[in-house]
């Protein structure tokens, strides 16, 4: 749960909101603080001001002293804040002192020497509460004025208060739509999972159900599923091969298992009872081809096969083949021609190459009727060796021509069976010419022929 | 294209009842002939042929109990030729005989009418078992009483008696003796003991074949003048009445 992506774009998605909210709160403290203060100060100021200005107006139109005490003390009355006033005299005596100050010498309480012209100051000691202290030193009198920071300090705090339970609620807020919306993104992953979870090695038909939105998920949904499309086509090639090849074993195994119990009955003769050995060694022999062909064919996948880099004289390869293909095609009163065999050199493993020549006119030999033609045919072109073995046997059905290479793999597995083949020939073919970097194709008619065209690339 | 397969050396056993018909569709052909001649010494009638017309083309021509038929087969697949067959009302039963492993080739094959399975390679033991099996359930009431000179086991009633005395054995050990007199006169191998009684073969040795055969020679054997099971020194083991 806690290393689960959901809770993790919440912390992060509450984290952001908390720090955004946090700094925004801040700014705002700093600039209403700064703000208030300035307005405080600007009162202040004024008021000694128009004091310092009144009095010296006052002087000018001579009026009394306890005239301009009264003006004052009325300005103060219609002051917005209350105000603390004290103004002494050049000759060190009180001149005024509003009254709400009875018992208190506001001058005590400034901090720095009064030789100043302009003090402005928080002295923190005047009664209970803290006050903004101006001090103003005219030619005709000294005036000191305060008004308490109440004002300000009641508004800060009303603010820190505001900030305070606004922080928890929006942080609650924050978590809560972070983990909503992590949850309302991340949904589509967790159907993706379970519907992953589903598809087994046994369900692999199975699809993720593809959203026609092109976004990030769609395309993982997309790919996703092109995988297990993927995995499906190899298992069921797997399924397929496996179960060829355990067939293809099986077989000449019921005959040794049937033939042999056959052997074990008293009464079977001796004469008769070499016929079914002979015919058990022939099964065994079957076998050990296919199991032979088919090691070869699993350690070429692995990579285990070495294939040598000499210099092979093909011509001199076909034409060796050409040889022991004739007595090989006899036995069906075939006709196997040399048509061409130009001089041409490869790179490559001349025991292979053989492998893969025969292979093919054993193919086309299994594959012709009695008396058939079989042509081979050795091309050298610009950098090419073309090698060609066509027949004039049943040819290959359309349908099953992009299967032949397959393994096991053969057109009409019944006949093939009477045949000797396991269908692993062809296989090895195509292995071993492409280990070689050519190709091989095949053209067939039904019943008129196959055709089967390798291509090396030729060493220089 | 088919042939009668017939056996020189043993005329059927006397079989009470009607004769038995039976069919083997198969292209291997030696694995053809000597299925055909075990049923035969088995006392039933064979018939052989070699691809799936020809088999489609007898098997809706002649009546028979039991029809053993391979998959592949050439000129007309296994599988065609069980659905044409049951598509025609052809009622025989059907065993297919096949190397086809999976799971759905058995399934395929039952959906399309078989009325067993069996696969390749097989003990000939196991397929008379189940030719005896399908003939009993289509009523052609084959041969429940096995007998090897006084020896008699009644696969039915899991009888044994010899001499006319009756014999308790266990349950392997009926199965062992089923087993020897079923194959009466042939040699079994230990391996081949191990798996048809047990179900598989040990990898430690077949030494317990040799206790259970035994403990049934002291069943059958001890006290009579005639022993019936022999050791085949180096081989296995035979039941023999001559």
């Amino acid at each position: 749960m806690l290393r689960s992506i959901r809770f993790k774009l919440t912390l992060w998605y509450s984290t952001i909101v908390a720090v955004t909210f946090f700094v925004v709160g801040f700014a705002t403290y700093q600039f209403v603080s700064r703000m208030l203060n300035a307005s405080l100060d600007q009162s202040v100021t004024n008021e000694v001001q128009w004091i310092a200005a009144h009095m010296e107006k006052q002087d000018e139109r001579q009026e009394s002293a306890a005239n301009m005490r009264d003006e004052i003390q009325e300005h103060s009355r219609f002051s917005p804040l209350k105000e603390y006033v004290e103004i002494w005299d050049t000759a060190g005596h009180i001149f005024y002192q509003s009254r709400n100050l009875t018992g208190d010498t506001l001058a005590h309480y400034l901090i720095a020497p009064p030789d100043h012209r302009w003090l402005l100051e928080t002295p923190t000691n005047f009664r209970d509460h803290d006050i903004r202290l101006a001090f103003n030193k005219t030619s005709r009198a000294s005036i000191y004025l305060a008004m308490p920071t109440t004002i300000v300090t009641s508004a800060l705090s009303e603010l820190l208060n505001i900030l305070g339970w606004m922080g928890p609620a929006v942080l609650v807020l924050a978590v809560l739509g972070g983990f909503f919306l992590a949850r309302k993104s991340l949904s589509k992953v967790t159907k993706v999972t379970e519907a992953a979870k589903r598809i087994t090695a046994d369900r692999l038909h199975d699809r993720i159900p593809e959203t026609a939105v092109d976004d990030e998920l769609g395309n993982l949904i997309l790919t996703f599923n092109e995988m297990i499309s993927r995995l499906d086509a190899s298992f069921e090639q797997m399924k397929q091969f496996s179960g060829d090849a355990s067939h293809e074993l099986r077989t000449p195994l019921t005959v040794i298992r049937t033939q042999l119990e056959t052997a074990l009955n008293s009464k079977v003769s001796p004469a008769e009872t070499k016929m079914i050995i002979a015919r058990c060694l022939d099964e065994a022999i079957r076998m050990s081809g296919t199991i032979e062909n088919l090691l070869l064919l699993a350690r070429s996948d692995a990579g285990q096969v070495a294939m040598k880099a000499d210099r092979v004289d093909v011509k001199e390869l076909m034409v060796q083949t050409y040889e022991e293909s004739v007595i090989l095609a006899s036995q069906k009163s075939i006709t196997v021609t040399l048509q061409k065999a130009d001089p041409v050199t490869v790179q490559g493993d001349e025991y292979r190459l053989r492998q893969m020549l025969l292979n093919l006119i054993d193919n086309a030999i299994k594959y012709s009727r009695q008396k058939g033609a079989i042509n081979l045919r050795l091309v050298r072109e610009q950098n090419a060796a073309r090698i060609i073995v066509s027949d004039n046997g049943i040819g290959i059905p359309e349908a099953d021509l992009p299967r032949i290479f397959d393994r096991f793999y053969r057109v009409d597995r019944a006949r093939s069976r009477e045949m000797g083949g396991a269908g692993l020939g062809l296989s090895i073919t195509r292995w071993i010419v492409e280990a070689h970097g050519g190709t091989l194709s095949v053209k067939s008619d039904l019943s008129v022929g196959s055709e089967f065209t390798v291509t090396l690339p030729v060493s220089g | 294209m088919t042939k009668k397969a017939h056996t020189e050396e043993k005329a059927p056993l006397p079989r009470p009842g009607r004769e038995v018909f039976i069919l083997v569709v198969e292209d291997e052909r030696h694995l053809a002939d000597s299925v055909a001649r075990r049923l035969q010494e088995e006392g039933y009638t064979v018939d052989v042929c070699h691809d799936g017309e020809d088999g489609y083309q007898l098997a809706s021509s002649k009546k028979y109990h039991v029809l053993i038929l391979d998959l592949l087969l050439p000129r007309k697949d296994g599988m065609q030729v069980l659905r044409d067959l049951r598509r025609n009302k052809v009622q025989s039963m059907v065993l297919i005989l096949t190397a086809k492993s999976t799971v759905e080739d058995r399934v395929d094959g039952l959906r399309a009418g078989a009325d067993d399975y069996l696969l390749k390679p097989f003990a000939f033991a196991e397929l008379l078992a189940r030719v005896e099996t399908l003939l009993r359930r289509q009523g052609v009431e084959p041969k429940t009483l096995m007998q090897v000179a006084d020896l008699e086991l009644d696969v039915e009633s899991r009888n044994v008696r010899r001499a006319g005395r009756n014999i308790h054995l266990t349950a392997k050990e009926f199965m062992l003796l089923e087993l020897l007199m079923r194959n009466k006169n042939r040699i079994l191998t230990r391996r081949a003991i191990a798996e048809q009684v047990w179900g598989y073969t040990f990898d430690t040795g077949t030494n317990v074949v040799d206790v259970y055969v035994n403990y049934l020679r002291k069943a059958i054997d001890e006290g009579f003048p005639k022993r019936l099971v022999h050791t085949v020194r180096g081989v296995g083991f035979i039941l023999k009445d001559e």
